[in-house]
């Protein structure tokens, strides 16, 4: 019964093969190295990142792209959420996903549905058990992208998908309290369990052109609205309305490149990108300890600006490329006023300014193979004085050094 | 696909077969019944057009249609196609250019019959049989192709910058680039040009190969978008981290393990409010702290200008009085619970004990302390107190409309709250307070009572990644508005135990300011 179910499982793959053409694509970077967050070092570890897509061609039109990819973070890095306490922290993500690609050969227009399942652990500490982090989270993201051929490889591209994210481990104190000690009084009405769940849609513009003969300009735009069903809004006076939080995150980046040759072996790509994300959520604050209400808490914009110059050296298929990097980042909450020390609210807006710097090397040993060095410092101010609980300014250095594999 | 790609998998189908060499065959025949047509004062015949396909004549600087075919191109002429378009124009030299789509070239005649096709952008294909001595050549922006041998196929295309790509499918090149620098390209082969020259030769791949290799790059590209997909989400659980920490709700201990934490206020009636400060840590289940005040008149909606006169009112009565108060600390089993009635405001500066004035009073709104000496302070003074640890009374006090401390009658004999007759007579109590450790914000209070019984609250400032706070970030204050300042600017972890508790203890981290507020700091 087993083999008759098997080979019935197999059936329909069988039937196309002849048609069908797949490439395996992937690779796999594996690095090690250290990250120090204000004088605390991290343990030496590693980062690997591998993914693995066996790409089919099902005919002229079609093509299937199921993809793998699994991380491991052992060692923070600069995009990171940095203000926290734990140098210590890992991270490990397994993703799968399809991508189907349809476009006739004769169309400027492509069509992809999409599918992905992901799900992100985070051990915060040396003592934690993986699975058991409080951040750990799964997302389920179904969307499709729509593909307007400009001129190849320019395009334009949009696309909507819906996701839903839920953190197992996440479940809110106060809602806790009212299961376990109800009757007590510790829990407002309206309370909500898994609040940091939220599912939601996603749009995406994006496309890439020309600028003249020696310009490429490349857009991004994201907008993420997240419908947070469990996490009531707080009201002036520290309770829950029935109303539920709704986020609009936006993220929009723009970023100009220019190559330049001086010969066969010396070539240089400039490249600068600009870039704002900004969210809005009818979500509000509330300092309980002192009745204080703070509407627009979560409400923020963040400009950063990125430019960096690339060296490549070498054959273009093999070269040696070194890469340098200064990063700006100004986030600016505009409607929460910044603490001093102890706590206290001043007047303005809470705002926090980054500087980083990063050197990246990669140096190509054999085909597909590659050294690779990157380090990366990040320096971090801010008018919030009140850092008991998140660290606003800070210094910071990850350095890291691997192989790069690809196929 | 790309146009580029199309001419490649149109010389995938030539490579090799039964089809494929029908189809060279064809090409042949198109090549001399349109070199027979040629007409010798016309440089080309547009013989094939797909798609979008403009003729722009010599000295005009207008694109049209292509019109009827053939059409006739003159040197000099001019033509380009469209997206995925393509065309195929037979020359003078009796050779065949076939173009792709997204492609600008112009014909002009040269010398002895041969032609010269220039490739402003875009792919072209030029093949040539029987050339003799003619001169039959593609020119790029970056370097220049002539065939050498009498047959000749290769295929061009211009990119960005005018790099241009050079693949030899038969017979032999000869290319020479802007700089001075020349190769010779044989059948097979492939060489790039641009601004700083030419590259040295690879060998082509094979068709099927270059196919793949399209197809893998082409999915490499989708496998990147795919990602893209996955940033911005990132961005939005990396915020919603971010927020839990910068809310408090995540902190490290003294110890250094992780604590969860959250802290907020519970109406439970138009004159009360319940403050819960609950923690979670792994295994370790809940433990909390609240505070219950009960007021004499109904509260505002915005309680901030009411935790604003907790610690006391400077020149006037405040608004509200607090009647009564209970603040429990628990582990789920064991608590120790401080409950108060009777409240009423005294002016604690006016009264006859002056141990009980106050010179300094705390601002919840400012953290600051500001100097009331000599002001008139009204506090809140209770008649009835009780402190139980896991429901005994260890300790308590009655009055009536006290004015001081001094005036409590301490509870021996009955439960000073509800009056119940107690089983057996109240200990006596000694109460200690400590640093037992010098370098560290370590304070131990300790109440030994008579009957052998103990009550053991230890309080430790924690800064931002655990651990606990020097004495010397504080100033060396023990004690005073320096002291309390110090705090502030840190989470308090407060464990308690008592002799009731059975060798279990409670752990609360939360912030110090509500006992700040009420008085619940020594």
């Amino acid at each position: 019964v087993r083999r008759l179910l098997l080979a019935a499982l197999l059936l329909p793959w069988a039937a196309p093969a002849r048609a069908l053409e797949w490439v395996p694509i992937g690779g796999i970077t594996a690095l090690g190295g250290l990250h120090t967050f204000d004088g605390q070092s991290g343990n030496f570890s590693g980062n690997v990142d591998a993914a693995w897509a066996p790409a089919a061609r099902l005919d002229d039109r079609w093509a299937l792209l199921p993809s793998a990819r699994a991380v491991y973070q052992g060692t923070r890095q600069l995009n990171d959420v940095l203000g926290t306490a734990t140098v210590a922290q890992q991270s490990a993500e397994a993703r799968v996903g399809v991508r189907a690609v349809y476009g006739d050969p004769a169309s400027r227009w492509r069509f992809k549905p999409t599918f992905a399942y992901d799900v992100e652990l985070l051990k915060e500490t040396a003592s934690e058990n993986w699975g058991q982090g409080l951040f750990d989270q799964r997302r389920l993201t179904v969307g499709g992208e729509v593909e307007l051929l400009t001129d190849e490889p320019h395009s334009i591209r949009a696309g909507a998908g819906w996701f839903t994210v839920d953190y197992p481990n996440y479940t809110s104190l106060e809602s806790q309290a009212a299961l376990q000690f109800q009757g007590q009084s510790l829990a407002r009405e309206l309370v909500g369990d898994k609040v940091l769940d939220r599912q939601g849609w996603q749009f995406s513009l994006s496309g890439d052109a020309a600028l003249g003969r020696r310009l490429v300009v490349e857009g991004k735009a994201a907008v993420v609205w997240s419908d947070f069903p469990r996490q009531p809004v707080v009201d002036e006076g520290g309770q829950f309305e029935t109303q539920e939080r709704q986020d609009v995150m936006t993220d929009v980046a723009l970023s100009i490149r220019m190559p330049h040759e001086w010969n066969a072996d010396l070539r240089a790509l400039g490249a600068v990108e600009f870039g704002l994300t900004a969210n809005t959520s009818n979500q509000n604050g509330y300092d309980a300890t002192r009745g204080q209400f703070l509407p627009g808490f979560y409400d923020y914009a963040q400009w950063r600006a990125v430019p960096s110059a690339t060296v490549i050296i070498g054959p273009v298929r093999r070269p040696v490329t070194a890469t340098l990097r200064v990063g700006w980042k100004l986030r600016q909450y505009d409607r929460r006023p910044p603490q001093d020390a102890t706590g206290a609210y001043g007047s303005g807006s809470l705002s926090s300014t980054e500087w980083s710097t990063g050197l990246s090397l990669s140096y190509p040993m054999a085909k597909r193979l590659s050294l690779i060095f990157d380090l990366e410092r990040a320096s971090a101010s801010s008018n919030q004085q009140f850092q008991a609980f998140y660290q606003y300014s800070y210094e910071t250095t990850t350095a890291l050094a691997g192989v790069r594999w690809d196929w | 696909m790309s146009d580029a790609g199309r001419l490649c998998n149109k010389n995938v189908v030539d490579g090799g077969g039964g089809p494929v060499k029908l189809m060279k065959m064809r090409r042949v025949i198109l090549i001399v019944l349109l070199a027979a047509s040629a007409i010798s004062a016309d440089a080309a015949v547009l013989r094939e057009a797909e798609g979008l396909v403009q003729v722009r004549p010599e000295g005009s600087d207008r694109w049209q249609p292509a019109g009827k075919l053939p059409r006739t191109l003159a040197s000099g002429d001019s033509l380009r196609t469209g997206f995925r378009a393509r065309a195929a124009v037979a020359l003078a030299a009796g050779g065949l250019l076939e173009t792709g789509g997204n492609t600008q070239v112009s014909i002009d005649e040269a010398p002895r019959g041969g032609v010269v096709v220039t490739l402003l952008f875009g792919t072209a294909r030029l093949s040539v049989r029987a050339l003799g001595a003619r001169l039959f050549e593609l020119r790029a922006p970056t370097a220049t192709a002539q065939a050498r041998s009498a047959s000749a196929a290769w295929r061009t295309t211009v990119g960005g910058g005018g790099s241009a790509v050079f693949e030899a499918e038969e017979g032999l090149l000869g290319l020479e680039d802007s700089r001075g620098g020349a190769l010779r390209l044989g059948a097979g082969e492939r060489a790039e040009a641009d601004l700083a020259g030419l590259h040295e030769p690879t060998i082509v791949p094979a068709p099927e190969r270059a196919r793949r290799d399209d197809f893998a790059e082409r999915m490499r590209r989708e496998l990147t978008l795919d990602s893209e997909i996955d940033a911005a989400q990132r961005l939005v659980a990396d915020e919603a981290r971010r927020e839990e920490y910068e809310l408090g709700h995540v902190l490290t201990d003294a110890s250094g393990g992780l604590v969860r934490a959250e802290q907020y206020v519970v109406r439970l009636s138009p004159t009360s409010f319940e403050f819960v400060a609950l923690n979670g840590s792994r295994g370790g289940g809940l433990s909390w702290y609240s505070w219950t005040g009960v007021f004499d008149l109904p509260l505002p909606r915005n309680l901030a200008p009411v935790f604003a006169v907790l610690p006391g009112s400077a020149g006037a009565p405040a608004p509200w009085t607090l009647t009564g108060y209970t603040s429990v600390i628990s582990n789920g089993i064991d608590s120790l619970v401080a409950s108060a009635s009777g409240g009423h405001q005294v002016n604690v500066n006016g009264s006859a004990d002056p141990t009980e004035a106050v010179s300094v009073l705390y601002d919840p709104a400012t953290d600051g302390f500001a100097n009331v000496a000599g002001q008139a302070v009204y506090q809140v003074l209770f008649d009835r107190y009780g402190l139980y640890s896991d429901g005994a009374l260890k300790y308590g006090w009655t009055g009536t409309n006290l004015q001081s401390y001094a005036d409590r009658i301490p509870a021996t004999t009955n439960d000073p709250l509800t009056g119940a007759a107690l089983s057996s007579p109240l200990p006596g109590v000694t109460t200690n307070t400590t640093f037992p450790d010098a370098g560290s914000v370590t304070q131990t209070v300790l109440s030994s009572y008579s009957d052998g019984t103990s009550i053991s609250v230890t309080n430790s400032a924690v800064p931002f990644g655990g651990g606990v706070a020097t004495r010397a970030s504080f100033g060396g204050a023990t004690s005073g508005s320096a002291w309390q300042s110090g705090l502030l600017q840190s989470t308090l972890q407060q464990s308690a135990t008592a002799t009731e508790f059975g060798g279990r203890s409670i752990r609360v981290l939360l912030s110090p300011r509500i006992l700040v507020e009420t008085g619940g700091l020594p």
